[in-house]
């Protein structure tokens, strides 16, 4: 019974989890570049969160349909401000440039609106729902459901329309998408735009379970949705999902097996075995044994 | 002028960037000597070349081999804690366990370096943030995990005292090595091979230059370096504690100096050191909010990324010939 309580208590974490990661992995798909100001766009978002919610009293999980429109913009000018500039660069230049965001993000916010720790508190933070003998914080099980209604919406986005078939496109061969005539920097803006609204969504959502520190955007949260995309195998949606549930099961039972400090070194020690035993994650094993 | 440096281009810079290393050494250990008791100079020219120190060893890997580190205070803070340790517990003398902490670090970074140093793309970027999280969370639990009482977990390690105008000396020999090792690596055959990788791997490894090995190399010689720095550290300041030894913002710094000062180049980690010495001290005693200096070197960050892609040293070789043939001695190469 342990197990099973352990398990879907990983389950639930494990949709937060993926939420903050699938924008990441969508932009290295897209752009083969790692957003390091993932985790500043999240905060901005919750600051967002924080202030329709203190201003209209609007709770964390409808903020996510005002919130993750207006990231998109942020992201779609990003794109196209900073990171379509450097393209042709080396891979150092864009990620020092995405770091020099996150600092002007992170730095700003505190600058300008303060480094204290802040909170949203819905009515609901400290309601439990009791399914059998197994309890579960209600929060996180209405993180996880929109976090499974986000990912089968992308999912859906990019298998069934065409721009998102561009998008995937583009992941796959950029060369090959300009002879068929795709707008590579048209779609590339919206794959950022995407990848940001879903960093938004994920930064408005997780005000519901957990408090934001501007100084520190996430700091924990952020080498995890790293550790993610790399045990996803960098690129691919479902890859991610499952990641997540295999570092939220890793820590869960950590936990209970070992001591609660260690918990955040599993995602780095994951994080190596990974990259020593199968450098291209769970989607490089599963495309195997297709192949095989 | 111009001619005689084209003609005499190599020998020549190579002798004036010498001399101008030692100028610099032998004017900042002479401090003490002038003036002993000129303690806030001797302060500020320890953490001015203490900067230069670990700006120069971050530029190894992340110049040099174009692989960025975001948790250099892994190396930084093991050199420190391996000296602190051997100090308080033992009383090894700080100074002689340097070379010890250098090792351990160099050993360090062969261990991260090799599982992360043969993929492409931004694996070990990644992971250096990871080896910078969880070195510092494995020293704060260190007591716990072993049950001994050696770091002192969250608390920090007070350290004896030690004769800082010894350490003060250290520093300047310490700076000297890392500047003629920036200047052997950049010249040399093993910085030929890392510049190749930097430009292109494909090319390097078809041209037979090995190129996960010399990657190794380069992050165990700037974990070395960047752990000597460390040590330093624990036989000056007498007490260590791991939010600043291997905090992320020393992490930021060490990526930030030689950025801003010109990546890859053997003298921006200087200037970066200077700028950001400077603007630590003046920006946070005038404007009192902790959070400016970071936004600052945010937009710096940005800005010369996308203008002026090696930095201060780039701006100040475009002012003059000499300048440019001193700081780019190979024709706008770094």
């Amino acid at each position: 019974m342990r197990l099973v309580e352990a398990l879907i208590s990983a389950l639930m974490v494990a949709g937060l989890y993926a939420t903050m990661s699938y924008g990441l992995a969508l932009i290295y798909g897209v752009m083969k570049i790692i957003n390091l100001a993932n985790a500043g766009s999240m905060m901005l978002a919750s600051f967002t969160t924080l202030f329709l919610w203190q201003t209209f009293g609007l709770d964390p999980l409808f903020a996510v349909v005002i919130v993750a429109p207006l990231f998109f913009v942020v992201g779609a000018l990003i794109e196209v401000l900073l990171v379509r500039r450097v393209a042709n660069e080396k891979p150092v230049i864009s990620l020092l440039l995405l770091f020099g965001l996150l600092l002007v993000m992170q730095a700003g916010a505190s600058f300008f609106l303060g480094g204290d720790v802040r909170s949203v508190r819905p009515v609901y933070i400290q309601e439990v729902v009791h399914l059998g003998d197994v309890t579960l914080a209600y929060n996180r099980i209405l993180v996880f459901v929109s976090g499974v209604v986000i990912l089968v919406a992308l999912e859906l986005f990019l298998r069934r329309t065409y721009l998102g078939r561009a998008i995937r496109a583009l992941a796959q061969d950029r060369d090959a998408c300009r002879l068929a005539g795709i707008d590579v920097g048209r779609v590339s803006m919206i794959a950022f735009g995407i990848g940001t609204a879903l960093a938004g969504a994920a930064g408005a959502l997780l005000t519901a379970v957990f408090p934001f520190d501007p100084s520190n955007p996430y700091g924990v949260l952020q080498l995890k949705s790293f550790t993610i995309i790399v045990l996803g195998g960098l690129e691919s949606i479902p890859g991610v999902a499952a990641a997540s549930f295999v570092l939220a099961a890793a820590e869960n039972l950590t936990v209970t097996v070992s001591k609660p400090q260690l918990e955040n070194l599993v995602s780095f020690v994951l994080l190596v075995v990974v990259l020593v035993v199968m450098p291209g994650g769970i989607a490089a094993v599963i495309r195997r044994r297709r192949l095989a | 002028m111009t001619a005689f440096l084209a003609r005499y281009s190599k020998r020549a810079l190579v002798i004036a960037q010498i001399v101008a290393v030692f100028v610099i050494a032998i004017a900042i250990a002479l401090i003490p000597v002038v003036d002993e008791r000129s303690f806030n100079l001797q302060r500020i020219t320890f953490f001015l070349l203490w900067y230069a120190i670990l700006a120069s060893s971050w530029n190894m890997i992340g110049g040099y081999a174009g692989q960025t580190s975001f948790g250099h205070a892994a190396f930084l803070g093991l050199g420190a804690y391996v000296t602190g340790i051997l100090w308080s517990q033992l009383k090894w003398n700080p100074l002689m366990t340097l070379p010890l902490a250098g090792l351990v670090a160099a050993a360090y970074g062969v261990i991260v370096g090799i599982p992360t140093l043969r993929l492409r793309g931004p694996y070990f970027a990644i992971a250096t943030i990871g080896v910078g999280e969880a070195t510092r969370l494995f020293f704060v639990n260190f007591d716990d995990i072993f049950g001994v009482t050696l770091t002192k977990g969250v608390t920090g390690l007070s350290l004896p005292s030690f004769d800082p105008v010894t350490v003060h000396y250290a520093t300047v020999v310490v700076f000297v090595a890392v500047m003629l090792t920036t200047m052997w690596v950049r010249a040399g055959r093993f910085g030929l091979g890392l510049f190749a990788i930097n430009m292109d791997r494909d090319a390097a490894e078809t041209a037979g230059v090995p190129t996960a090995r010399l990657q190794v190399a380069a992050l165990a010689l700037s974990a070395f370096f960047a752990a000597s720095a460390g040590s330093l550290y624990a036989a000056r300041q007498q007490f260590l504690d791991p939010a600043s030894m291997f905090g992320f913002d020393k992490s930021i710094a060490l990526v930030l100096m030689p950025v801003v000062g010109g990546i890859g180049t053997v003298w921006g980690p200087v200037f970066g050191a200077v700028l950001y010495s400077a603007v630590q001290d003046q920006i946070t005693s005038i404007v009192r909010n902790p959070y400016l200096p970071a936004l600052i070197y945010g937009v710096l960050l940005i800005l010369i990324v996308m203008f002026e892609p090696l930095g201060i040293a780039g701006l100040l070789g475009r002012s003059t010939k000499y300048a440019r043939a001193l700081l780019m001695p190979r024709d706008g190469e770094p």
